[in-house]
C-alpha cells in the first residue's frame, strides 16, 4: 500500500494558510448592505391544533375570527391562512409517523422499507450552504427528534437547549478551548482525508453492489470533510456580538410553554445576526402535563380527548398558549428592522402541524399559516368546503405546492418538491 | 440443484455478460403460464379490467421491479387458492402446477441474478451495535457508551429491522458524529493522572438537621414527615422531591466526578398492613424541587424489620439520588397531603408509609487506576508513580503496538498488508510537531472508529469466510463484536464447521450478552421499543406507574429469553401456562401470592386469560394510545407481528376512528358502521377479529368486562384533579375470523390460533430471525430455505433455540 500524502500536512508544512473559500466575498455585512437575505422558519406543533378553534368557515379577506386566530389578530394583515391542504398517503406504521414527513411529504412513513426524503428546509439549506455560520438551525422542545431530513433520509438532530445554541452562535470560548477545538477539527480533517484515500485503493477489488454502497460512504466522507473546512473557516472568524444575556435552559420537563417561549426568543436572534437563514422547529413532548393553569392531563392524552368536553377545554388551554406565543414571535420579528423593512418582511414563517385531527390521528386538512416573507397577506385560502362540511372522500390540495413557493422565495430555482403539482400562488 | 450451485451458475452467467437477459426469463415462463392466463385470468384481468391488474400489459420482464413484484403476488394468490375466486370455474390442476412451477423458477433466477451472489449489501453497524461495540472494544462504562451513541443519527423507521442494509442511510452527518463520538469515547477510555478521590457519604436521617428543620420547624411542608426515634416516616413521594427532602443533594452530597457509585438505603415499613415499595430514583434539581425522573430500583418492604437495599448507578455531577415510596395506602377519604396544613399533625395520620433510616453513597468506584480500559488500550505503555504515562521506546513504535492490538479487534479480522501503517502514519506529523503522545495516539484510533472496516460488515460474495461469519454471528446474538474466543475459533478456521458453530451459538446464547439480542429483537419485532411512547391517562388508569411499565417490558423479555433458554415451542407465543411477574404486575394480572418487586417465573392458573405474547400487558399497552383501545391497531399487531401477514395499509389518508370516552358509543359500534363499506370491509374482516378478542384488555393491559368512562374533573383539597372514572358500556370480545370461525373471547380466539396458525407463527419467527441476523429481507429466492427450516422444525413443535441454530446453520446465514 502506498502511503498517501496528507494534503493538510502539506498545506501546513509549506506555509500555505488553510484554504478558506468564499470567505472574503461572503461577509454577511456586505450581503446585507446589498439586499436583505431571504429567510424561512418552519414551526410544527406535532399534536395538531383543535380544528373547531382554528379553522374559520369562510374564505377570503373577510373570514371570521376564530378562537385561536383571535390571538393573532394584530398580525391579521401579516399572514395568510390555508385550509384543505395536506400530503397524500401519510398513514404510517405508527399513528404518529406523519410527524417525520411533515416537511418531506414522503409517502407511507415507516411502512415497507420506508426511506425518508429530503425536507424542504434542508433543500433551502443546501442551496445556501455555508453563506452563514450554520446552513440551517434545527430546533426542538424535547429531544433530538426533528422534522429535518438530509437527502438520503437521515434525520438532522434538533438542538433542544437554547443555552447551547446561544453558546454555539455567540460565545467565543476561552483561548485554550478554542485551540483544542481547532486542533480536533484539524485532526478530524486529516482523518477524513486519509479515509478518503482508501477509495482509490479499493476500486476494482469489490463487487459492483458493494462499490455502490462504498461510493455513498466515500461521498459522505468527502462531504463531511468539506463541511469541516467550512466550519473551520467560520471558526476563524469572530462570532457576532449580541446585546442579550445568554438564555437559561428550562429543566422542568413539564414547562413546555416556557421552553417554546425561550426558543421563540432565539429565532429573531438567529435571523438578525444572520447566523442562519433556515430554521425549523418542532414543538412536542407527548408525555408531559404542560404547566398551564387548569391543565392536569398530559398533552398527548388530551389530544386524544375522546370528545370529552373537560379534556377539550384543557387541550385548548395548552394550544392557546402555543398560538399566543407564536403571535409573540411574529411581534418580535415585525419589530426588528432589517434592510428597508422588518425581519418579518424577509422571513417566511410557516406554522402548522402534521395532524389535522389528533384525536383520530388524521393527517388530512392540516392547519397551515404562512406569515411574513413579503407575500400578499390577509386572506383565508380555502380549498374545498370548510372542514365540518366535508365528505369523507374529499381530496385535499397538495401542501407541497406551498413548499415550492417557499423554496422559490428562497432563491431555489425549482418548480417542484415531493408531491407538488406546481407552485401555489394567490392574489 | 443445490441452492449455492444455482447462485454460482447464475453469477457465472451474469459475469460472462448478456447471456441472461430479460428475454431469457420471458422464454422460460411465458409459454408455460399462457394456457392458465388465457383460460382462467383474462376474463377479469384483461384489457377491460376494473382491477389494478391487466395481464395483457404486465409483460414478462422480471428485471423490472414492479413486474417482478406483481408476478410474485400472483403466485402467492394462486397458491393460496384466492385466485381464481372461489365462484369461478376451477382451472385444470396440471395447468396450474406447470404455470406456477415456471413462474416460480423464473422469479428465483431473476432474484438471484439481481443480487449477484450478494444477498446482503454492505451493512452498517446500527446505533445500538455501535454503542455495544465501543463498550466492548474500549472497555468503557455502559452508561457512557449509551450516552455517546445517542449523538449518532437515529436509525430511521423503515418499517423493518434497522439491521436491514438496504434501508440504512449514510450521510455526512454520520461521518461528523462518528468523529465526535470517537473523541468522547477515547476521552472516557484513556484516563491518566491522579485518580479521582473516592468519597464516602452517609446520612442517618434521624440525625439530619434539615429533616428536623423541615418536619418540626416552620419550613414549607412541615408536618408531612413524622420524626421517629431512629428514622423519619414518609407517606408520599413529595417528601423525596420537595417538602422534607430526603434526596442526596439536600442532605449535602454533590456528585464530584462521573462514575459508578454504590448507593444504599435502609428503611422499614411504617403502619403498613400490606407491602409498601421503597423506590430509588436518579434525578436533578428543577428550581426548588427535585425532579425524580429515572427509576433505578424498587423493593418491597414487609414486616417491621429494616431492610438495606443497594444499587450501583452511574452518576454525573448535578445528579442526585433519592429514596421514595410507592403503594402506600391511605385510609378511605384521607391522604397525607392534608397534614401539612397549620393546626394538623401527621402523628394523627393512620395511612401506610416508609420509615427512612439511612442513605449512604460511595464512589466513584473503580477496580484499578489507571482503569483497565486505559491499560488495555495503551498496551506497552507504563505508568509512573504519579500515574502519568511513561514511554519505554520510540513514541512511534508505541503507536504501532497500540494500533496493531486495537485494529484487528475493531475490524474483526487480521489486518491486511499496509493497513497498519495506513493508520499509524496519520500520527506521524503530530509527533514531529511535538504534540503530546496521547494527543497523537488518538488520531489513528479515531480514524479506526470511523473506518469502513469498522463501520460496515461485509465479506466477499458467496460463502462467508470464518471472520465474516464470526462477525455476523456476534452481531446477531450479542449486538457487538466477537470476543477473543470467537475470533480465535475463526482464526483457526474452525467456525465454518457445523459442530463448532453450534457450540459457539450455545455458548453465546448462554452468555449474559445475549440479553442484548433479546431486548433489541423484542424491541423491534414485537415493538417493545414503543412501550413508553404514551403515558396512560391518569384519570382513567390511575393504577399505572413507571414501575408497572418497567415490569411489563421485563415480562416480555424474560418470556422470550425463557423460550430460547429452555428451547420451548413457538406455540407459547400464542398460549403458555407460565409468565414472569413481580408483585405489582401480578396484582395487575389478578394473580395472588406473589411477593417482592423482583421478576420471577410463575405458573398461571387455568382460568387466567394471560399466557402467551398477545395477552402480555406490554403488547396491549403498545397497541393502545394511553386513553382508549381500538381493535384496528391490535388486530394489525396480530397480523403483522405475530403471523407475518400484515394487512395492506389503508388507502390514502384514511384516519382512525374518532375516539369517544363519553360512554355513549363503543369503539365496536363505531367500527361496525365503518365495516359496512365494502372497500373497508375487504381488509377489516381480517384485521378486526383479533382486535375484538383483545378488547377484553384496557389500554394498560388490565382485564375488563366494561369500558371505563371519564368524568371530567373535581376539586380535591383546592386542586383540580381527574374525577374517578365510572364503569360504562359492556365489552363485547366476540367475533368471527376471516376464515369463518366464531369465538366468544380471547380464550377461544387463542385456541383457534393454536389450531390453525402455529406453523405460520413459526414461519414468521424464522423469517424475522433470518432478516434480523443477515441484514436482508426474505426475497422470493429465499423462500425455499425458510420452508426447509420450518418443515424440519415441525415434528418437534418449532422449538425456539433450535430455530436459532437452524437459522445460523442455514445457507442464507452463512452466505453473503
Amino acid at each position: 500500500m502506498i502511503k498517501p500524502i496528507n494534503r493538510r500536512t502539506f498545506l501546513r508544512a509549506s506555509g500555505v494558510a488553510m484554504a478558506l473559500p468564499f470567505l472574503e466575498t461572503m461577509q454577511p455585512a456586505l450581503v446585507r448592505a446589498a439586499a436583505a437575505p431571504r429567510r424561512m422558519v418552519t414551526i410544527c406543533n406535532a399534536l395538531g391544533l383543535y380544528p373547531p378553534s382554528w379553522f374559520p368557515k369562510t374564505a377570503g379577506a373577510n373570514y371570521e375570527v376564530t378562537e385561536y386566530l383571535s390571538l393573532l389578530d394584530q398580525h391579521r394583515k401579516q399572514y395568510t391562512l390555508f385550509s384543505g391542504f395536506s400530503h397524500e398517503e401519510q398513514s404510517g406504521r405508527q399513528a404518529h409517523n406523519s410527524e417525520i414527513t411533515w416537511l418531506t411529504a414522503a409517502r407511507r412513513p415507516g411502512l415497507d422499507g420506508f426511506r425518508n426524503s429530503i425536507s424542504v428546509d434542508q433543500v433551502a439549506a443546501n442551496h445556501l450552504g455555508y453563506v452563514t455560520r450554520f446552513p440551517s438551525l434545527v430546533l426542538g422542545t424535547k429531544n433530538a427528534q426533528s422534522q429535518s431530513y438530509t437527502r438520503n433520509g437521515t434525520m438532522v438532530p434538533a438542538e433542544n437547549s437554547p443555552a447551547r445554541l446561544f453558546t454555539k452562535m455567540f460565545l467565543q470560548g476561552n483561548p485554550e478551548e478554542v485551540k483544542r477545538q481547532a486542533q480536533r477539527l484539524n485532526d478530524g480533517g486529516s482523518i477524513l482525508d486519509r479515509l478518503q484515500s482508501e477509495k482509490a485503493l479499493l476500486r476494482g477489488r469489490v463487487s459492483a453492489a458493494d462499490q455502490q454502497k462504498l461510493d455513498a460512504y466515500f461521498d459522505a466522507i468527502r462531504a463531511a470533510e468539506q463541511e469541516l473546512m467550512e466550519v473551520q473557516a467560520w471558526q476563524g472568524r469572530p462570532k457576532p456580538v449580541v446585546d442579550e444575556a445568554p438564555p437559561t435552559d428550562i429543566s422542568d420537563p413539564n414547562d413546555l410553554i416556557g421552553k417554546i417561549k425561550v426558543m421563540f426568543r432565539m429565532i429573531p436572534l438567529i435571523l438578525e445576526t444572520d447566523s442562519s437563514r433556515v430554521v425549523s422547529m418542532m414543538i412536542h413532548d407527548h408525555a408531559v402535563v404542560p404547566k398551564v393553569q387548569g391543565v392536569t392531563g398530559s398533552h398527548h392524552n388530551l389530544s386524544h380527548h375522546g370528545l370529552d368536553e373537560t379534556k377539550i377545554a384543557q387541550l385548548k388551554k395548552i394550544e392557546t398558549e402555543i398560538v399566543r406565543n407564536f403571535g409573540g414571535l411574529l411581534t418580535q420579528l415585525s419589530e426588528r428592522s432589517d434592510a428597508n423593512g422588518s425581519l418579518l418582511d424577509h422571513t417566511s414563517v410557516l406554522l402548522g402541524s402534521n395532524l389535522g385531527n389528533a384525536n383520530s390521528h388524521a393527517s388530512k386538512y392540516l392547519p397551515v399559516l404562512l406569515a411574513g416573507g413579503g407575500y400578499r397577506h390577509g386572506q383565508h385560502i380555502m380549498h374545498g368546503p370548510p372542514v365540518q362540511d366535508r365528505d369523507k372522500g374529499e381530496e385535499d390540495a397538495p401542501l407541497c405546492n406551498l413548499f415550492v413557493t417557499l423554496l422559490q422565495s428562497m432563491g431555489v430555482e425549482t418548480d417542484s418538491f415531493a408531491q407538488s403539482t406546481g407552485s401555489l400562488t394567490w392574489s | 440443484m443445490e441452492f449455492m450451485d444455482r447462485v454460482w451458475l447464475v453469477i457465472v452467467a451474469f459475469a460472462i455478460g448478456g447471456l441472461v437477459s430479460s428475454d431469457a426469463f420471458a422464454q422460460s415462463f411465458e409459454a408455460e403460464v399462457t394456457p392458465l392466463v388465457e383460460t382462467s385470468c383474462l376474463s377479469c384481468h384483461g384489457d377491460r379490467t376494473v382491477t389494478p391488474l391487466n395481464l395483457n400489459r404486465l409483460g414478462f420482464d422480471l428485471t423490472d421491479r414492479e413486474t417482478f413484484q406483481t408476478w410474485a403476488r400472483i403466485v402467492e394468490r394462486v397458491e393460496q387458492g384466492e385466485m381464481p375466486p372461489p365462484a369461478m370455474p376451477r382451472p385444470d390442476a396440471a395447468v396450474v402446477e406447470r404455470a406456477l412451477g415456471a413462474v416460480k423458477s423464473a422469479l428465483v433466477d431473476a432474484n438471484l441474478v439481481a443480487r449477484a451472489g450478494q444477498r446482503t449489501p454492505l451493512r452498517r453497524l446500527t446505533r445500538l451495535e455501535y454503542q455495544y461495540t465501543i463498550q466492548d472494544l474500549l472497555g468503557i462504562d455502559p452508561a457512557l457508551a449509551l450516552e455517546f451513541s445517542q449523538l449518532l443519527p437515529a436509525e430511521a423507521d423503515s418499517g423493518g429491522f434497522d439491521t436491514v442494509a438496504a434501508h440504512q442511510g449514510f450521510s455526512a452527518l454520520h461521518v461528523r458524529s462518528y468523529l465526535d463520538v470517537a473523541d468522547r469515547a477515547l476521552d472516557a477510555a484513556i484516563r491518566v493522572g491522579s485518580p479521582p478521590p473516592v468519597e464516602s457519604f452517609e446520612v442517618q436521617y434521624a440525625e439530619s438537621e434539615s429533616m428536623y428543620r423541615n418536619s418540626v420547624g416552620q419550613q414549607a411542608g412541615a408536618g408531612v414527615v413524622l420524626q421517629l426515634d431512629d428514622a423519619y416516616a414518609t407517606f408520599s413521594p413529595g417528601a423525596s422531591t420537595f417538602c422534607c427532602i430526603l434526596h442526596s443533594e439536600s442532605q449535602g452530597f454533590d456528585v464530584p466526578y462521573p462514575g459508578r457509585y454504590r448507593v444504599a438505603v435502609t428503611a422499614y415499613p411504617y403502619q403498613a398492613k400490606t407491602p409498601v415499595i421503597l423506590t430509588l430514583y436518579r434525578g436533578w434539581m428543577v428550581g426548588q424541587a427535585a425532579s425524580l425522573d429515572e427509576l433505578l430500583g424498587s423493593f418491597d418492604l414487609v414486616g417491621d424489620v429494616p431492610r438495606t437495599v443497594e444499587i450501583t448507578p452511574f452518576l454525573r455531577p448535578g445528579d442526585l439520588v433519592s429514596p421514595s415510596l410507592a403503594d402506600a395506602d391511605s385510609p378511605p377519604g384521607d391522604n397525607p397531603g392534608r397534614y401539612g396544613r397549620p393546626g394538623r399533625n401527621v402523628r394523627d395520620y393512620k395511612g401506610e408509609g416508609v420509615a427512612m433510616q439511612a442513605l449512604t453513597i460511595e464512589g466513584p468506584l473503580f477496580d484499578a487506576w489507571p482503569p483497565e480500559s486505559t491499560r488495555q488500550l495503551l498496551t506497552g505503555v507504563e505508568f509512573d508513580d504519579a500515574d502519568a504515562i511513561h514511554l519505554t521506546k520510540d513514541p512511534y513504535d508505541h503507536m504501532v503496538d497500540i494500533v496493531a492490538a486495537v485494529a484487528p479487534r475493531a475490524f474483526r479480522r487480521p489486518l491486511e498488508a499496509g493497513e497498519l501503517e495506513f493508520y499509524t502514519s496519520l500520527a506521524e506529523p503530530l509527533l514531529v510537531e511535538g504534540r503530546p503522545f496521547l494527543d497523537a495516539v488518538r488520531v489513528p484510533l479515531r480514524a479506526i472508529l470511523s473506518a469502513r472496516a469498522f463501520l460496515f460488515q461485509a465479506g466477499a460474495p458467496g460463502q462467508l469466510d470464518n471472520f465474516a461469519l464470526a462477525s455476523r454471528l456476534s452481531y446477531f446474538l450479542w449486538r457487538s463484536m466477537p470476543d477473543a474466543e470467537l475470533l480465535e475459533v475463526a482464526r483457526a478456521g474452525q467456525l465454518s464447521d457445523a459442530t463448532v458453530l453450534r457450540q459457539q451459538v450455545d455458548r453465546m446464547l448462554d452468555d449474559a450478552k445475549s440479553a442484548r439480542f433479546v431486548e433489541d429483537f423484542a424491541g423491534q419485532a414485537f415493538r417493545l421499543y414503543e412501550l413508553r411512547a404514551t403515558a396512560p391517562d391518569r384519570g382513567l388508569y390511575p393504577e399505572y406507574s413507571d414501575r408497572l411499565g418497567q415490569a411489563m417490558e421485563r415480562e416480555t423479555e424474560l418470556f422470550l429469553a425463557e423460550l430460547i433458554a429452555e428451547d420451548r415451542g413457538v406455540e407459547h407465543l400464542i398460549s403458555a401456562d407460565f409468565t414472569f411477574v413481580n408483585r405489582s404486575l401480578a396484582e395487575h394480572y389478578d394473580l395472588p401470592g406473589v411477593e417482592g418487586q423482583h421478576m420471577r417465573k410463575v405458573t398461571l392458573p387455568a382460568d387466567s386469560p394471560r399466557g402467551g405474547l398477545l395477552t402480555q400487558a406490554s403488547v396491549l399497552k403498545i397497541t393502545a394510545n394511553g386513553t382508549t383501545t381500538s381493535p384496528v391497531p391490535r388486530g394489525n399487531f396480530v397480523l403483522a407481528n405475530l403471523l407475518g401477514q400484515p394487512a395492506p395499509p389503508p388507502p390514502g389518508n384514511v384516519a382512525g376512528l374518532e375516539p369517544d370516552t363519553r360512554g355513549t358509543t363503543t369503539i365496536r359500534e363505531q367500527l361496525e358502521a365503518h365495516r359496512s363499506s365494502p372497500v373497508c370491509a375487504s381488509c377489516h374482516r381480517a384485521i378486526d377479529p383479533p382486535g375484538f378478542a383483545l378488547e377484553s384488555f384496557n389500554p394498560i393491559g388490565g382485564f375488563r368486562m366494561t369500558y371505563r368512562v371519564s368524568n371530567g374533573e373535581i376539586e380535591v383539597d383546592g386542586r383540580m384533579k381527574p374525577a374517578p372514572y365510572t364503569e360504562g358500556p359492556a365489552v363485547d370480545p366476540s367475533g368471527v375470523t376471516s376464515a369463518g370461525d366464531a369465538f366468544a373471547g380471547i380464550e377461544e380466539y387463542k385456541r383457534l390460533l393454536l389450531e390453525h396458525e402455529v406453523e405460520q407463527v413459526a414461519r414468521h419467527l424464522t423469517s424475522q430471525l433470518l432478516v434480523y441476523a443477515t441484514g436482508a429481507e426474505i426475497e422470493f429466492a429465499d423462500r425455499d430455505e425458510v420452508e426447509r427450516i420450518v418443515t424440519e422444525l415441525s415434528d418437534s413443535g418449532y422449538p425456539v433455540r433450535t430455530m436459532i441454530h437452524q437459522v445460523v446453520q442455514s445457507d442464507l446465514f452463512r452466505s453473503r
